[in-house]
């Protein structure tokens, strides 16, 4: 009894209770199938196959799955299963990148701006208010004029996709911010953080350390839903073409052209559209299970 | 043993709010010595809470004000002492215990967490000797098995083991002094006991002065050295514990005590008729006089203090 026990850490126990939620583990297996079929898929293609994404084959033409072509072929006589892999790449890029920056600054952005109050909440939720009303078409319309797609690239990728990284980041954070800064006003009224007060603790630190962690429910739900609305505007900026061009494409402009030809060719929407819609299920659990895990109020059944 | 160690003088600290100034606390002044244990009591509004978060400059401003006043610790006035050495007296020199043990814990900090933190800050431990000393402290509030339990959740423990953890985190530095607002509140009774015997040895072996604030009077009767009696943000009545409650002064204390059971007599308890001041809107004079059953003409006029610093009262009875 004297000697000092070891603690478990707060990861570790979030790990023990996360792996008790089955239906999240399970999500987290599928997505990780998803995840190596995206990333690793299109080489294995071209080594059995031999197709790429952008090869076409205008005489095949649409062609329903067959077993060298499982997902089937599109209009242009392309392997849809390449090319829903590839969609995956950039769709789950994107879909991780918005969410990286609408986690970092949204969080920080809404926390201090909360936290601080008064006239420095009022100019920061002024500016978001700004940035929210302006429209979103618009934005992405400057950014363009500002960044010639062709000219640029960023780590070996197209300018296109730096672009919809500054578009979609510019807009992803702002929701997530007005949630966190919600949450502090309330948390900071709480006796916990008059109670760091009275024991000397940094403001900084109590923001951080006391206040911010609580925050955590409402950011990792907001969180997996804003993977699937940032994923569905790429879709919406890459139809107007303001995105992903051809012969690029992501889940969204499959889906997109599948829909189109839907009658015609069912396949061309059934597959890129059970893959996304499996990917969102599959975070949707993941996040829940998340919040349960990393959550220590959470009743333990 | 016996020099003052905080003296407040004349503090008033105000809060400005869209119905007009409410003045919490109006002109309070008393002294605490080293080892001493001052009972604060009064009625809900009376400023009790807020005379104890002055000291610490807790008060949020605004809407709060500290529109007067100093407050001497040590010798040096903590209302106009620089933020950062007021943050290193925190939780150090100057502990504070709080009412509602329920929410005074950080939810997502384990509890070992909390009082490490304490240490860290202001002790200059590591990691390893602060969870040590946790653990010491938490088996001196009389917590069963503290180093199995050092790493639990708040949530994991009852209201009376948090009120301990943050009696623990009160006491990790030994402060010298200890500001706790109705620290047994919330305890049943045995657990109350231990921790006022507690919070006495702490007086006795360390020196540390305490300021209890509580309405619950047998808990000043059995701790207490001195009492303050505050009412509507003014100390009303001051005197050693034995004679406040042999031979009470002010009508006020008189009403106070009538209004709680006695175990050597069996009459009936006679409540204070009416209900607390209005603190934005005080009477220009005596502050009870509209429930005093002594009311006389002079009382339209504030009374001035009568009698000794720590033996007195504020009212005209029987003064000329």
């Amino acid at each position: 009894m004297s000697e000092v026990v070891q603690g478990t850490s707060l990861w570790q126990d979030a790990w023990r209770r996360w792996r008790r939620h089955k239906v999240s583990v399970g999500s987290a297996v599928v997505l990780t199938i998803i995840v190596l079929f995206c990333a690793f898929g299109p080489q294995l293609v071209s080594l059995i196959w031999g197709w790429t994404y952008e090869q076409q084959n205008i005489a095949l033409g649409p062609s329903a799955p067959s077993l060298s072509h499982p997902f089937g072929t599109d209009v242009l006589g392309r392997d849809l299963m390449v090319r829903t892999m590839h969609g995956g790449r950039v769709s789950l890029l994107v879909a991780f990148v918005a969410t990286s920056v609408s986690l970092v600054v949204g969080v920080t952005y809404g926390a201090i701006s909360g936290y601080v109050g008064g006239r420095v909440d009022s100019f920061m939720m002024r500016f978001v208010d700004v940035l929210m009303s302006t429209p979103y078409l618009l934005l992405v319309i400057v950014l363009m004029a500002v960044i010639p797609p062709n000219n640029v690239s960023f780590f070996g990728l197209d300018g296109s996709f730096v672009l919809m990284f500054g578009a979609l980041g510019l807009v992803s954070w702002l929701v997530l911010a007005r949630i966190v800064r919600g949450q502090v006003l309330s948390l900071k009224q709480k006796e916990f953080v008059e109670a760091a007060h009275a024991i000397g603790v940094k403001p900084r630190t109590i923001l951080f350390r006391h206040i911010v962690p609580n925050t955590l429910g409402p950011v990792i739900v907001y969180s997996s839903l804003t993977i699937p609305s940032v994923m569905l505007s790429e879709a919406f900026l890459s139809f107007l073409g303001l995105g992903i061009r051809e012969p690029q494409a992501s889940w969204g402009t499959l889906v997109n052209d599948g829909s189109n030809a839907m009658v015609v060719y069912p396949w061309l929407l059934v597959f890129p559209g059970l893959t996304m819609a499996l990917t969102l299920f599959c975070l949707n659990f993941l996040g829940d299970g998340l919040r349960d895990a990393l959550d220590p109020n959470a009743r333990k059944s | 043993m016996s020099d003052v160690l905080l003296s407040v003088e004349d503090l008033q600290t105000h809060f400005h709010t869209e119905y007009g100034t409410v003045k919490a606390v109006n002109g309070v002044s008393f002294e605490v010595k080293r080892g001493e244990i001052m009972g604060l009591v009064g009625e809900s509004g009376s400023g009790k809470s807020v005379t104890n978060l002055s000291i610490l400059r807790l008060v949020p401003t605004p809407p709060g004000e500290y529109a007067g006043g100093r407050i001497m610790f040590d010798g040096q006035d903590l209302l106009t002492l620089p933020e950062h050495t007021l943050r290193s007296y925190r939780g150090n020199r100057i502990a504070m215990i709080f009412q509602d043990p329920m929410t005074s814990l950080t939810p997502y900090m384990r509890v070992s967490r909390q009082i490490t933190e304490v240490l860290e800050l202001h002790q200059k431990m590591t990691r390893t000797q602060a969870k040590k000393r946790a653990i010491e402290l938490l088996e001196m509030v009389g917590i069963p098995d503290p180093a199995g339990r050092v790493d639990s959740w708040p949530h994991e423990f009852s209201g009376g083991m948090r009120q301990r953890v943050m009696i623990a985190m009160a006491l990790a530095c030994r402060p010298e002094l200890l500001l706790a607002d109705e620290p047994t509140t919330a305890l049943d009774v045995t657990i109350q006991a231990q921790i006022l015997e507690l919070i006495r040895e702490l007086a006795r072996e360390h020196g540390t002065a305490v300021i209890m604030v509580t309405h619950d009077l047998g808990v000043v009767a059995g701790i207490a050295d001195h009492v303050s009696v505050m009412y509507g943000g003014r100390i009303v009545e001051r005197a050693p514990v034995e004679p406040l409650f042999a031979n009470p002064q002010h009508p006020y204390t008189k009403g106070l005590l009538a209004s709680v059971p006695r175990l050597d007599s069996r009459g009936e308890l006679t409540p204070i008729p009416g209900s607390p001041p209005d603190l934005s809107d005080l009477p220009p004079g005596c502050a009870f006089a509209p429930r005093c059953e002594a009311v006389m003409d002079k009382c339209a006029k504030q009374p001035g203090w009568y009698g000794e610093p720590t033996l007195g009262k504020r009212c005209w009875l029987g003064e000329a």
